[in-house]
């Protein structure tokens, strides 16, 4: 009797470990026949960073890129679509606008890059069995960091189960074509019109059911049901472009990569409310030599350079928010930076992965506009326009003149009465509470980029891990105990983190602020948690 | 005798508005709780009856809060991330007034599950006023629909529903924003006879398995009807068209006419095949015309006395008409 008990709990345990399987062989089934179109629908966008929105302007009535585009490729039974929408057709498309390649030029297969090198390059744990899918982080990682070849080099055949490795010679040819970075953005119609009329491409992942399926007309595509497993299938492409009088809300061109005989010659139409309310799960643009950034303007003489910076627990303060900030600049240019250029040395936070977080915490403003020559001090205490106090937690002026070879703390210290001794200023700050993510700090010379400057790279000093890794902020208290001295010159741009933000990126984001005053309401809004903070010197 | 015929004639007119008064009154079942007394019902009310699966039935009321039947629980997944539930109440609103949101398809907020209704029975709302959004998205309904006089004031949505019924009744319904039929199954006649749709609207990949009767409409905003399918006959007679009208890419294979219809602006009857007869007799275009692409199997269209402007250009690049045989010879 005891063993028919046994048996009985033996048989229904089993039982209920084939039911669970199935199960779970059943959602495997589902998710497989999901990633078949070749985007695995979710990215991790937490470490993706937000490209930084400096708001769009007006923009035309259409945007069309696709002169500049491949003819539509055709990815055939295999889920690769993630290569061909990145690869073929958004790394094309960078490579035409670079070189204004014609037409029949991109119909060479020479001027055209390989969804196959591509996705081979993408590690296996990171892609589908059997050709099945891949992520856009997982793509566009590659794309920045060994690049693709071209289609002349790698043919689209004999894909065979997407497990091989590219041969060494299409790697070394792949470096030739990396592209920068790239980034996140938000799925509004106005923001992504913005960028086409950028002429930049947006990469997109849809979801899918058997209207797009099925789709073989010139219409605008403004609803979608789901597909054969009442699903949506997940699927990347890119937009080329859009038209405010197609449809009945104007209409994005997206480009696909199933041939010509599907939809509009491969094209399709797509509402842009529809779009942006049920169609687009992701998008992205990437840039492929940095034109998300300033012009550069060379001129010897001047050069800036964050020379050091330490950030410390403030020990006088019990308050975790209370810190330190320990730095010099030097001028290594060969001539003086004089007060009347009105430049500035800035501290600020930023989201590692959404710098349009940030706020600048110390503004420390050279200028001769407060006192006569060698007078510092609190900026609060000479001027009453408190939209010029850009700093949430202190703000400074110094009139001085910083010669070449000299750096500010060492002009500085000159015009103290005595003279002052020490090796860099000391600053008192806080962080504020509403601080929480991942985020780097960053003492930026010539944060508003006033001088023209021989080296502009340099100006940046971050305070990060050691591996180049953002800082974990909660609530304003630096986590993992980054006490001091985690300093970084001039980027935290590095092997393991190659899609992180260019200095560039960061100043361009400061510019645009202070220009439309973003920066001064940011700092407005932290005006309660302002301390009185000291800028003294430090030795230590 | 004149006298004795006075009074016949008097009684038997008495007995006719009283005849008459008997019949304009709802037919309620016993088991019906008549309301029509109740001025104002909470829609939360309405949801419990439900629950009970007890008829509705309301007549002159107004309706306050968010009338959502998808709080009715659903009892099985349709799909992953996909829920139905179904309603076995009848459903009968006249004359109501609508002041929340008729909610019948909804997405969690974090976009990770949808929310459907199947209606089993009737779904009743004449002469109604509906002051929020209603949307019954991907409903089925296999009662009878009728939705006839009413007003919808805001963003209306039948996306992907399916009609089950030998006839669906939106005749003089006023649709005062957004309307959204795409992909709607009407599997017996659509009826939209003199509706007014002044926001833009939109059928496209509908399905009409019955008579499409769209007869003297008015759409003053963008009219989209790309993609439908109509096995019935379609009719368009008397309506007219402020802003585009787009009927790309159909399939037709009944009668389909546009008698005496007015386009003001961009017409386009592009990449369709119309198995029946087309008709735009005394029909007034008045912009662009588009029919290319399109297969006419039942000769070239009536195009009898049409009144066109300046402005009108037809476009009839790779149009092709296949002519009827005559059917020589056949004894």
């Amino acid at each position: 009797m005891k063993h028919l008990k046994n048996l009985f709990l033996l048989l229904l345990l089993s039982f209920f470990i084939t039911l669970t399987a199935c199960k779970e062989e059943d959602q495997q089934k589902i998710d497989d026949t999901l990633k078949n179109l070749g985007w695995f629908g979710d990215e991790n966008n937490a470490t993706i960073p937000n490209d930084i929105n400096l708001g769009t302007g007006t923009v035309p009535a259409s945007v069309n890129l696709l002169p500049k585009f491949p003819p539509i490729g055709n990815q055939g039974q295999y889920g690769t679509c993630v290569a061909w929408s990145t690869g073929y057709n958004f790394r094309t498309y960078l490579n035409a606008m670079k070189n204004n390649l014609s037409t029949s030029a991109l119909n060479s297969t020479s001027n055209q890059f390989s969804p196959i090198d591509l996705f081979w390059s993408v590690p296996s744990s990171l892609k589908g069995a059997d050709c099945n899918g891949t992520s856009f982080e997982a793509a566009l990682d590659i794309l920045v960091s060994r690049g693709v070849t071209t289609l002349a080099t790698a043919p689209y055949t004999g894909l065979g189960d997407c497990s091989s490795q590219p041969p060494s010679s299409w790697t070394l040819d792949a470096g030739n074509y990396k592209i920068s970075n790239y980034r996140d953005i938000n799925i509004d119609k106005n923001v992504i019109k913005g960028y086409l009329a950028d002429n930049r491409p947006v990469i997109i992942g849809a979801r899918l059911g058997n209207n797009f399926m099925g789709w073989n007309s010139s219409s605008v595509l403004t609803t979608d049901g789901t597909t054969y497993n009442g699903q949506h299938a997940n699927h990347a492409m890119i937009l080329a472009g859009y038209d405010n009088n197609q449809g009945p809300h104007g209409a994005f061109r997206v480009v696909n990569s199933w041939g010509t005989t599907w939809g509009d010659q491969g094209y399709i139409w797509v509402d842009c409310d529809f779009f942006c309310s049920t169609f687009c799960f992701a998008a992205f643009v990437g840039a492929d030599d940095n034109n998300n950034i300033l012009p550069d303007t060379t001129v010897t003489g001047y050069d800036l350079v964050g020379w050091e910076m330490v950030d410390r627990d403030n020990a006088n303060s019990g308050d975790p928010l209370d810190r330190q900030c320990l730095y010099n600049v030097n001028n290594i240019g060969s001539d003086e930076i004089l007060a009347s250029k009105k430049w500035s040395i800035l501290y600020l936070y930023y989201n590692a992965y959404d710098a349009n977080d940030y706020g600048i915490l110390i503004y420390d403003y050279y200028t001769n506009e407060y006192g006569s020559l060698g007078d510092d001090g609190d900026l609060s205490t000479v001027e009453t326009d408190s939209s010029k106090f850009l700093g949430s937690a202190g703000n400074w002026y110094n009139y001085l003149n910083i010669p070449g070879g000299s750096s500010v703390f060492e002009i500085w210290a000159q015009n103290q009465n005595p003279p002052a001794t020490g090796t860099r200023f000391q600053y008192s700050y806080s962080m504020p509470s509403s601080v929480n993510g991942d985020y780097y700090l960053v003492l930026i010379a010539d944060g508003f980029d006033v001088i023209p400057e021989t080296d502009e790279t340099n100006n940046y000093v971050y305070y990060c891990q050691s591996n180049g890794d953002p800082l974990h902020i909660d609530n304003g208290i630096i986590q993992g105990g980054y006490k001091s001295l985690m300093t970084n010159m001039s980027t935290v741009k590095n092997t393991s983190h190659p899609n992180t933000y260019s200095t560039k990126e960061i100043t361009k984001l400061l510019m645009h602020e202070k220009q439309t005053g973003g920066l001064q309401k940011k700092v407005l809004n932290f005006k309660s948690q302002q301390k009185n903070n000291i800028k003294t010197f430090s030795n230590k | 005798m004149k006298k004795t015929l006075f009074i016949l004639s008097l009684l038997f007119i008495i007995n006719g508005i009283a005849t008459a008064c008997t019949y304009k009154t709802p037919n309620t079942k016993d088991n019906i709780k008549n309301n029509s007394k109740e001025s104002k019902i909470t829609a939360d009310k309405i949801i419990k009856q439900i629950q009970k699966d007890e008829p509705v039935y309301y007549k002159d009321a107004v309706i306050s809060g968010d009338l959502d039947f998808t709080a009715i629980k659903a009892e099985n997944d349709e799909s992953i991330g996909e829920y139905r539930s179904y309603i076995n109440s009848s459903i009968t609103f006249i004359n109501c007034s609508f002041e929340g949101k008729l909610i019948a398809s909804r997405k969690d907020t974090d976009n990770k599950a949808n929310h459907y209704v199947t209606f089993s029975k009737n779904l009743t709302f004449i002469n109604s006023e509906f002051k929020a959004e209603v949307n019954f998205s991907e409903s089925n309904i296999i009662g009878i629909v009728n939705f006839a006089g009413s007003t919808f004031d805001e963003i209306t949505s039948f996306e992907g529903a399916v009609f089950f019924s030998k006839s669906t009744f939106f005749s003089e319904s006023n649709f005062k924003k957004e309307l959204k039929f795409q992909r709607t199954v009407f599997e017996g006649n659509a009826e939209f006879l003199k509706c007014t749709f002044e926001g833009i609207t939109s059928f496209q990949s509908a399905v009409l398995k019955g008579n499409a009767q769209f007869g003297a409409t008015k759409f003053e905003q963008y009219a989209d009807f790309t993609n439908i399918i109509v096995n019935g006959a379609v009719y368009f007679n008397y309506a007219e068209f402020f802003k585009q009208a787009i009927f790309d890419n159909g399939t037709f294979f009944g009668r389909f006419e546009f008698i005496q219809s007015i386009f003001h602006y961009i017409a386009e009857f592009k990449n369709n095949t119309f198995y029946g007869k087309t008709k735009f007799t005394q029909a007034n275009f008045g912009g662009k015309t588009f029919f290319d692409n399109s297969v006419f199997y039942n000769c070239k269209p009536n195009t009898e006395d049409i009144i066109t402007t300046k402005d009108t250009d037809f476009t009839l690049e790779n149009t092709i008409y296949i002519e009827s045989q005559k059917l020589e010879n056949f004894k």
